[in-house]
């Protein structure tokens, strides 16, 4: 199974949020590279949630609920979004600098390609935060 | 002898502020940012609401100001995720159209349909730029 990061920041849409809401469509992205991840997302994949720009950590677990759709806050249909529904919380939130400490995740996206706001994980990847965050 | 152009001049004048005065589009679309209340749309109709407005949550709002001087900013999703912010002008084609116009490679030209606004709540429609 294909595993997941997705950013967002917290004031804008937060890990609450999505708790609260029980479902969100993961709009407004506008980056080729991160919409071809949108599109390649299958029903039931994981994606970890990390807040960007102010807290700059992984905070839970979600999971595709409905794969890739035009995005509805664009009139271009080029641009797509998925469903995404809260699986659970991190019981400690791991943060970028334990990402950028722990060796086994040295090649992880987050690190190669900052900017990017939808990325996928290699499996030990997704084994490793998720052994961090629980 | 110039008293019976009286009639004409005057005429002339009204028709000329009548036509200032039409093409004032309403004050309450200056001096703030306008927040795309996508949530809101109807299947014509695109509306806005002010940056202040009470929004749900959402990524990706996107946005446009106006200046009274002329000055339209719109503001779009960058690559980022973040807003960036693209400007141009505006002017009024007639009493409910709005040309929006950008510098070349700065956005695309298009025209701005005012159905209607108020201080909280406008609504318009976008039409692609006369050729």
């Amino acid at each position: 199974m294909p595993y997941w990061l997705v950013k967002s920041e917290p004031e804008a849409y937060s890990w609450g949020d999505l708790v609260k809401d029980g479902r969100t469509s993961w709009t407004g992205v506008r980056n080729y590279q991160a919409r071809n991840n949108l599109q390649a997302m299958k029903k039931e994949d994981l994606v970890l949630f990390y807040h960007s720009v102010s807290e700059k950590a992984i905070v839970g677990l979600a999971s595709v609920e409905t794969e890739a759709y035009p995005d509805k806050t664009s009139d271009d249909p080029r641009w797509l979004t998925v469903d995404l529904v809260p699986v659970r919380d991190f019981k400690n939130i791991v943060s970028l600098d334990m990402i950028k400490k722990d060796n086994r995740l040295e090649n992880i996206a987050l690190l190669k390609q900052s900017r990017l706001s939808v990325m996928p994980l290699r499996p030990e990847e997704f084994e490793v935060i998720l052994g961090l965050g629980n | 002898m110039i008293i019976k152009y009286i009639p004409l001049i005057t005429l002339i004048l009204f028709c000329l502020i009548a036509t200032t005065c039409l093409r004032q589009p309403d004050a309450h679309l200056f001096g703030k940012t306008w927040l795309h209340a996508n949530e809101e749309d109807t299947d014509d109709l695109k509306i806005y609401r002010p940056n202040t407005y009470p929004f749900p949550p959402s990524r990706g709002r996107t946005g446009f100001g106006l200046d009274a001087d002329g000055t339209f900013r719109l503001l779009a999703i960058a690559p980022t995720d973040g807003l960036e912010e693209h400007t141009g002008k505006w002017e009024m084609v007639n009493q409910n159209l709005m040309r929006i116009t950008f510098a070349e490679n700065e956005a695309e030209d298009f025209q701005l349909e005012l159905i209607s606004v108020t201080a909280d709540l406008l609504k318009v429609k976008f039409l692609p730029a006369a050729k």
